[in-house]
């Protein structure tokens, strides 16, 4: 009585110490798997169906079902520990059932082990639960024909269930029975059940399951891929077998003693630290913190964080440059904090894969706050590739609230209408679409407002889109401030900055920010401007700053070296421009220029259009495509011989009719 | 003990009252009569319906406590439905043997909602007409996620028409396929079929006597694979195009859809006697796109629609992309390419056209009408378009068309019905939709896909696509096909191709590099590739 009452202290503390880790430790757990689509869970016979398309498709619908509570992380932490506690539990009445108490090793350690592996979000513990669970049942009953029975019916039902997570319950019957050999015999069971086993993902393969052989034979188990994973499935298979062998022998004596009770503990909490260890990821653990902070709008704790930050990732940058947007302090004080990674740290570029889809809701935040709905939109559309989330169920239906598409935002509006935890928003959009009154002042009802964009194109898909907003709307003072920190972090930007001083009082500024200033500054040393024309009413402490700065900086000619001599006395910010001081001619990239004058170019501003396609020629002739556009531009405007010398020399400069059959070449033919 | 057996009575009589009360019908004589049709979702009124349709379950959009519908069929009892919730839903085998007894006649509904104060009030009558003519019975189709820059594909399935059910003909199985598309049955024949794979397992699938055949047929000077293919009567020809689409999406406030334009297209015949396939320069040239072949319906000729290649440099060239309705004369005896006639140049009246289908007469052409393109499902400004080719007139049909995307129009074989794919519900899932094409040539109004949940559409997010009408179940093992489709092809020859430097033949490569260059910058999208339908 004393093992037992030990053992369910042991798990009392298994269950504590579960608590503390999902708390402390793993507490990513919970909020990102929250965040993603990994815990989108609807009550409608639809999406039951689509999970019974797979086995062990059941098992991850409960899963599902399960993980939308954690839409409280206080809730989610405590069914993890609950969950990890359970299979301690079941895992340890299975050995009582086998033989006498096992030692405290063998009771803990695999849910210790499967505490440390459910960082990874899988569905491992409540297949090994249920798998645990039939097998229990499976040792109440008598040894021989009737265990056997049971088996035969429980292991397809359980494939059914489980899908690769049977093979756990299988292989305890199978080693089960052997062990009994003395007690039932039984041959042909112990041949043919492996057989019967391996037959059923086959013949599911076969008849059932619109799968593949893989799918069929272990989803969604998978192989084990790192030592804890691998020191679990070890544990489950050997453990079971060890117990009953070492059932009244000497060796199980000693492991009831005080010091081997004590030696067990002591070993069960290092392996328990090692595994803890190994699957511990601070990365991911620090992202869910950005996550939260930015969740809460705590922007000064955002802030706080990325300044601890030891090594920012770029996407840490961004909800820093967001917080700092948000604090009104984006181009006073960027360069106070890391901005190792160019743009990015503004807005990423989101690719298909899904590991990006999986970030795709936080540069949807950011265009859906800039008003640039229909991205907003399209990001969160894209990441229903991986399923939907709650957060970009969300945002397709506002996004089509917004743009006016009343039938299709109900249509979604009446899935989020469908899950636990977001009826109110379902309710609020919805009460938004029956309300002619809140519809038509939408800004009221808390919706961003939809801004004007001209549509254009450019070969950096987020500066153009910046600048398409700017365009649509000067008073986008969001956008304008991205714009023009991106033309800060692009660095061969920092010209257009100068080009677009007006863009400053038409977002609203009553000064131009210290960056701004100080890019300017840096700018007009190398291009012989006059600071006070270049910069209405610019801070002379900043100039004299610059003006050290360059001095210094030209005292180096090793750029390494410089930069290692000039952090200290004068920070990130002039350390950002330390190329400015290097560059022997205008530094603007002629792409830049290119793209602003296909902007007016599309616009049917012609004028303007040109006046940019020549600063890209003045800067590189040799470009062919500004030829191309030029030609474009100036045949707009009638001036067809010189369109054609500007074709003419686009061709001579590369561009051949016969390998461009989408090219302009046919517009010259025809002209 | 009496007094428990009295006990029991008396909860049976309140029980029976309550049942009783619960179901009680309104009184025609005493509703109040509501001067205006009702709301009903789907819209099923006034239109001509199939006599082998699925019961045409709905719902009341009319508020109140509760709802009742009487169906009064011109011969034969009428039939009382009680709508709980507003919601209708008819018995299958009652509703069989209406249509059965009213070929040819008409249905009359009465729809009654109770209002809080528990008097009933009646709407004016719909009245639908039950047509003489079946439609086909099964529906094949490829369900897949209206995301249009990585659509997933769910598969392609069928539907039986006379009932609600539905299963998978050919699914991705999960690890295994990558894509799949343009089914298409020769004669309504659901043994005899054909579909084309994408990615993994690339090939042509032929489904025909029993047994699945993989085709390759890319080769030097074709490097694209087939697209929407369609069996000569003889069931040993097939037109297809291989084309290749540009697509983006614009950065323009308002867009929900991607813009797509077929960049390139050439027409090709695919013999499955000899494995070969033919083509001529009139078809397969750089100046033309051709694309969307089908067959006459005596096989004489193909029809197809054409547009000439343009540049595309810039969002505004997209306009310029209209088709117009070619045909060209092809004989399967001798395998001779005639020369291609032009039958409505639909681009000077600054329309373009998709999808053309000869009627089983031969005396219409159905198609679609658009400003631009050949992806009509993106286009609001698509509609249902008949072309009759005895008095050279076309008109929209208005009676099936809506303000919003309408693609994909196919005939029943007897030619009374067409089905097509609209986005008029919601703006983004395309949904199937039937009509009713009477003897005098006129449309009827169209009605959704009726299913056994009313509210099944309100939640649907998905899109149906390549809606094939066909004549009975593909009984086809699922396993089988997708087995069979990881066979190696067989290699399709091309004995005597044009001498022409085709646009999908041996410059694809450039083309295709240069126009994801261009797209890109131009439209701040990364344009991709994509064979057929988007």
């Amino acid at each position: 009585m004393s093992h037992h009452r030990s053992h369910w202290t042991a798990l009392g503390l298994l269950f504590v110490g579960s608590l503390a880790v999902y708390h402390w430790l793993f507490d990513y757990v919970v909020i990102l798997q929250y965040a993603g689509p990994d815990s989108f869970f609807l009550f409608s016979r639809r999406f039951l169906e689509q999970w019974l398309e797979f086995p062990g498709g059941l098992l991850v619908y409960a899963g599902r079902f399960v993980r939308q509570f954690y839409h409280f992380r206080w809730l989610g932490t405590a069914i993890n520990a609950a969950t990890i506690t359970v299979f301690g539990a079941l895992w340890y009445l299975s050995l009582r059932r086998l033989a006498q108490a096992p030692g405290i090793l063998l009771t803990l350690l695999p849910g210790v082990l499967l505490m440390a592996l459910q960082g990874d979000g899988s569905d491992r513990a409540h297949g090994l639960i249920l798998a645990c669970l039939a097998f229990l049942g499976y040792l109440y009953l008598p040894a021989g024909w009737p265990r056997r029975l049971c088996a035969l019916v429980a292991t397809p039902l359980l494939y059914v269930v489980l899908g690769g997570y049977f093979w756990i319950f299988a292989i305890w019957v199978l080693l089960t029975d052997l062990l009994d050999w003395r007690t039932a015999p039984g041959l042909t069971f112990r041949l043919l059940y492996p057989v019967y086993s391996v037959g059923i993902p086959l013949l599911a393969y076969r008849w059932i399951y619109p799968v593949s052989l893989d799918v069929a034979w272990l989803h969604p188990a998978s192989v084990p891929s790192s030592p804890v994973e691998a020191a679990l499935a070890s544990c489950l298979i050997v453990f079971p077998v060890a117990h009953r062998l070492l059932a009244g022998t000497r060796a199980q004596a000693l492991l009831h003693t005080r010091a081997g009770r004590h030696t067990q503990l002591a070993l069960t909490g290092a392996l328990a630290a090692l595994a803890l260890a190994a699957s511990y990821d601070a990365g991911t653990n620090r992202f869910s913190r950005y996550h939260r902070l930015v969740e809460q709008r705590r922007w000064d704790a955002v802030l706080e964080l990325y300044r601890a930050d030891p090594s920012p990732s770029s996407m840490a940058q961004l909800f820093a440059n967001h917080a700092l947007y948000n604090r009104g302090e984006l181009l006073d004080r960027m360069f106070e904090y890391p901005q190792h990674w160019g743009t990015e740290g503004l807005i990423h570029a989101i690719d298909m894969d899904p590991e990006s889809l999986r970030l795709a809701m936080y540069n949807s935040d950011l265009y859906y706050a800039m008003g640039q709905i229909s991205k907003a939109y399209r990001l969160a559309l894209n990441q229903t590739n991986l399923g939907y989330s709650y957060a970009n169920l969300e945002r397709i239906a506002a996004c089509h609230v917004i743009t006016g598409n009343h039938r299709l935002a109900a249509k979604y509006v009446r899935q989020l209408g469908q899950t636990l935890f977001h009826r109110e928003t379902a309710r609020r959009l919805a009460g938004l679409l029956t309300d002619d009154a809140t519809l038509a002042d939408l800004e009221a009802a808390g919706l961003p407002r939809q801004r004007d964009t001209v549509p254009l194109g450019g070969s950096r898909r987020e500066f153009a889109t910046l600048i398409g907003l700017v365009e649509g709307d000067p008073g986008n003072h969001m956008a304008f401030t991205y714009l023009t920190a991106w033309h800060l972090l692009d660095k061969t930007s920092v010209p257009l900055i100068a080009a677009n001083m007006e863009g400053f009082r038409s977002a609203g500024y009553r000064r131009i920010p210290v960056h701004g200033q100080e890019a300017l500054a840096m700018y007009a040393g190398r291009t012989g401007q006059q600071l006070d024309e270049l910069i209405p009413g610019y801070d002379p402490s900043i100039q004299s700053r610059v003006a050290a700065f360059v001095r210094a900086a030209q005292q180096h000619s090793d750029p390494d070296h410089a930069r290692r001599a000039l952090q200290e006395p004068f920070g990130s910010t002039f350390m950002y421009y330390l190329w400015l001081t290097r560059t022997p001619q205008n530094p603007a990239n002629p792409a830049d220029w290119l793209l602003l004058g296909k902007v007016y170019h599309a616009k049917q501003q012609y004028d303007p259009a040109l006046r940019f396609f020549r600063q890209a020629l003045r800067q590189t002739p040799s470009l062919a495509e500004a030829h191309m556009w030029m030609g474009s531009a100036l045949a707009a405007r009638g001036d067809t011989a010189a369109a054609l010398a500007a074709y003419e020399r686009a061709i001579a400069l590369g561009i051949s009719p016969d390998e461009r059959p989408l090219d302009f070449s046919r517009q010259q033919r025809t002209q | 003990m009496m007094a428990h057996r009295s006990g029991i009575r008396q909860l049976w009589l309140i029980f029976a009252l309550l049942a009783y009360a619960c179901n009680r019908m309104p009184d025609p004589d005493t509703a109040r009569p509501a001067a205006r049709l009702p709301h009903i979702d789907p819209d099923y009124a006034s239109i001509t319906i199939p006599p082998n349709i699925a019961p045409l379950n709905f719902r009341i959009q009319e508020n109140g406590r509760n709802h009742a519908v009487r169906i009064t069929p011109s011969t034969g009892e009428a039939m009382w439905i009680r709508a709980r919730r507003g919601t209708v839903r008819l018995d299958p085998a009652g509703w069989r043997r209406m249509l059965a007894a009213n070929r040819g006649q008409q249905l009359a509904y009465d729809i009654f909602v109770q209002d809080d104060e528990g008097n009933w009030k009646q709407y004016e009558r719909i009245v639908n007409r039950v047509a003489d003519e079946p439609i086909d019975p099964y529906i094949a189709f490829r369900q897949l996620v209206p995301n249009p820059l990585m659509s997933t594909i769910r598969g392609i399935y069928q539907r039986h028409l006379e009932s609600f059910e539905r299963e998978a003909i050919l699914t991705l199985r999960t690890g295994t396929l990558d894509c799949m598309n343009c089914h298409t049955f020769h004669n309504y024949d659901p043994d005899r079929f054909l579909f084309h794979v994408r990615g993994r397992h690339a090939g042509m699938m032929l489904v025909m006597d029993g047994e699945a055949r993989k085709i390759e047929t890319r080769q030097d000077p074709m490097f694209r694979p087939l697209a929407y293919a369609s069996w000569h009567p003889d069931g040993n020809h097939i037109a297809a195009t291989i084309n290749m689409y540009a697509s983006h999406f614009q950065a323009g406030p308002h867009q929900v859809h991607f813009q797509a334009v077929e960049k390139r297209g050439d027409l090709v015949v695919y013999s499955v006697e000899t494995n070969q396939i033919s083509s001529t320069e009139a078809v397969f040239g750089q100046e033309y796109i051709e694309t969307h072949p089908c067959w006459s319906h005596d096989g004489r000729y193909i029809y197809y629609v054409r547009c000439k290649d343009r540049p595309l440099v810039s969002h505004e060239d997209m306009d310029a992309f209209k088709f117009d309705l070619m045909r060209v004369p092809f004989c399967t005896d001798t395998g001779q390419w005639g020369t291609p006639e032009m039958v409505v140049e639909y681009s000077c009246l600054g329309k373009s056209c998709a999808f053309p289908r000869p009627s089983a007469c031969g005396r219409y052409i159905l198609h679609i009408l658009v400003d631009r393109g050949t992806y009509p499902i993106h286009r609001t400004s698509s509609n249902l378009h008949l072309l009759d080719l005895e008095t050279g007139e076309h008109t929209r049909l208005d009676a099936a068309s809506s303000d919003l995307a309408e693609s994909y129009p196919r005939w029943s074989s007897n030619g009374r019905w067409f089905s097509f794919v609209s986005t008029r519900r919601d703006g983004m899932s395309a949904l199937p939709y039937f009509a009713y094409f009477d003897t005098a040539g006129h449309a009827h109004k169209a009605f959704l896909l009726p299913q056994e949940d009313p509210a099944f559409y309100d939640t649907f997010t998905d899109t149906y696509n390549v809606l094939e009408l066909i004549g009975g179940k593909v009984d086809k093992d699922a396993f089988r096909l997708a087995r069979a489709v990881q066979q190696p092809a067989r290699q399709a020859s091309f004995p005597d191709p044009p001498q022409v430097d085709a646009y999908t033949g041996a410059t694809w490569r450039q083309v295709w590099t240069e126009m994801q260059q261009l797209l890109e910058q131009e439209r701040g999208q990364p344009a991709r590739e994509e064979t057929d339908t988007p």
